[in-house]
Order: structure tokens, then sequence, then C-alpha cells
């Protein structure tokens, strides 16, 4: 018999909305996968060894597979509360396209590869930071301490931090104090980033329940500890210059790119207006971006002068 | 994000579109053989 309406389709899919593939990609987070190929891509073109540019890639994508799933299992979890919340009811488990089960599958399965393929391209050390890190995200984080505790961001940031710790153990094997500083500035970095979000989208948070720092301690100890963390964080991007890591001159675009950091959270100390923290929120992107890629561009220039 | 305007509206819409998911899946699993092949051939080739 033929299916012609809407409803006869409707029955034979339980209730659920038909997925394009759009919808599974977007299970994965592709904008945070985006930041954790770069951030990765920077732990691996810094390490002082080189891999085959093949596995390069393959280890590469590995990494990005890895935090792909652990988005997966992070939406299946938190599928109640991003019903809730505005910025996020639209993702595919509340608006209605794929039943949880479907999402927790592909994470566990994208999980198990990801791990997999990092071991056998490049070391066990480097699939088990990855295992480490998808198990960190989608349990300590998700699970444990987002509902938990207004620290959530704070611990929780760790799983963020590992990718380029992940990359540089992938191409050397061991692990050292250069990629430790890597993960100390994305680390310190977390939660001035997603505290300036939170002051803006408090509501969403409080509706949620999720005890986000706005919501517990108050818009101005918030601002008080963005200014703590940034103040913190921006001579840390600038410890690379001194451990031989990267030139002074890379130095100076990080003191540059931190002092802009700090004097916009003081800012916003001040002023405690939405549109600065959506300037910080939005600097904070990119001032990410140009500590890595200065640093990227360093090495890639220190190369070109020894040729 | 992907609002349900993507539905289809009969049977052999609906059809289609998993057909579309099934060979994506196909590419994917094809794609992953194939990048552990290569992987072997260059791992073997002494590839770091």
């Amino acid at each position: 018999m033929a299916l012609t309406s809407q409803q006869q389709i409707a029955g034979t899919t339980d209730g659920l909305l038909e997925p394009s593939v759009g919808h599974f990609w977007s299970l994965l987070k592709p904008r945070v996968m985006s930041l954790v190929v770069f951030t990765g891509f920077a732990g691996m073109y810094l390490a002082p060894v080189s891999l085959h540019p093949l596995v390069f890639a393959i280890a590469l994508f590995a990494i990005a597979a890895g935090a792909g799933a652990s988005g997966a299992i992070n939406q299946w979890y938190d599928r109640d509360i991003d019903a809730v919340m505005k910025r996020t009811k639209t993702r595919p488990i509340p608006a209605g396209f794929m039943a949880p089960a479907e999402a927790l599958t592909l994470g566990l399965v994208v999980s198990a590869i990801s791990v997999l393929l990092l071991g056998l391209s490049t070391n066990w050390l480097a699939a088990s930071l990855l295992a480490f890190t998808i198990f960190f995200y989608a349990l300590v984080y998700t699970v444990w301490l987002k509902r938990r505790t207004p620290q959530n961001i704070v611990i929780g940031g760790a799983a963020g931090a590992f990718p380029p710790m992940i990359g540089w153990t992938a191409v050397t094997g061991t692990l050292s104090i250069e990629p430790l500083v890597l993960f100390a500035i994305i680390f310190m970095w977390t939660p001035p980033h997603f505290w300036a979000l939170a002051l803006v989208k408090n509501d969403d948070y409080a509706r949620a329940q999720i005890p986000m720092l706005p919501v517990v301690a108050g818009a101005t100890e918030t601002r008080r500890q963005i200014v703590i963390y940034a103040v913190l964080m921006a001579p840390l991007a600038v410890v690379p210059s001194f451990i031989g890591m990267a030139s002074l001159s890379y130095g100076v675009v990080a003191s540059l790119a931190g002092a802009v950091f700090a004097g916009l959270s003081l800012k916003l100390w001040r002023d405690g207006s939405d549109k600065t923290a959506m300037q910080l929120f939005g600097y904070s992107i990119l001032y990410l971006f140009l500590v890595f890629l200065g640093l990227v561009i360093d090495r890639f220039a220190a190369g070109w002068m020894v040729v | 994000m992907m609002q349900p305007r993507n539905q289809p509206k009969t049977a052999s819409e609906m059809q289609r579109m998993r057909k579309g998911r099934n060979f994506v899946l196909l590419g994917i699993i094809a794609g992953l053989a194939a990048l552990f092949y290569v992987l072997t051939l260059v791992k073997i080739g002494g590839a770091s």
C-alpha cells in the first residue's frame, strides 16, 4: 500500500521527524570540532619531530572525530536541558529528528574508531589521551560536573585543552613541558570565554537549572572571576617565548593580544553590559586563534630562516 | 540549524532521503576501509 500523507509517513518513523545527514553532522558539534582541529594541528606542527603527511592528516582526523564523538554523547545526555534552552532546543534530539539511542550509538562508535585510528596511526599514548579526553568530556564534565557545580566550566575546560597535547604526543610519543603550556593556555582561557557568554545567556541557563557561575554567584562575582582568569592567562600565553618554543616576536604579539583581553575584561567588570560581554566573548575566540596561529607562524618562519 | 521544512511529504521522498543517507554511510565505511588500507601501506613502508 502506497504511503502518501505526512501522517502515514510519521507513523512509520515512531513519531520522529526524518533526519538528514546534516542532523547527524550537527550532532558532532562541528564548530567545536573546528577549534579542536586547529589547536590539535598546532600541537602537532609545533612538535620538534615530524610525521609522514598522510599519517599527520589521519591523526588530526582521529582527534577531530574523537571530539565530535564526545559532542554526540554530550547531546545524548543533555537532551532534557537542551530542550529547555533557547540556544540548544533546535539540536537534533530535542527537535525530534532522532532517538537518543541513535545519538549515543553514533557517539560510542565514532569514539571507538577515533581512538583505534589514532593508536594505529601514531602511538597508544596519544590514543590513551584521546580516550581520556572523551571520557573526561562525556562523563566527568557532562554527567558529573555540569549540573552540580559552578566550577563546571573550570574543571571541564580541561577536556577542551587536551587536543594540542594529544597532537604533540601523537607526533613525539612523549609528553613534555611544551604541550603542558599549550594545555594551560586553553585551560585558563576557557572560563572567561564561557562566562562572558553565560552572563548574556543567564536566563537560559537559569531556566535549565544549570549552575553556571552567573546563575549561582551573580553577575558581579562572575565579572570579577573573569578579570582574575584573564589576568592570569595573558602572561601564560607569553611563556612559549621563554622556554625556547617561540621567538620574542611571538611574545610581543601574545603580550599585546593578552593586554587587549585583560582590558576588555576590566571594561566588562566596570560597565557590566551585555554588549561588552559579547565583545569579550567574540574577542576571546579571536585571541585563541591569534595565539595558536602566532605559534605556528613563528615555527614556520624559524624553519624558513634556517633553510 | 536544520528545520522541519526538510521533511519529506510523500513516501517516495522519504525513501529517497533514507537511500541518500544509506549511500553516505556506505561512503563513510568504504572511506574508513580505504583509510586503514592506505595507513597500513604507509606504516609498512616505514613512515613513523
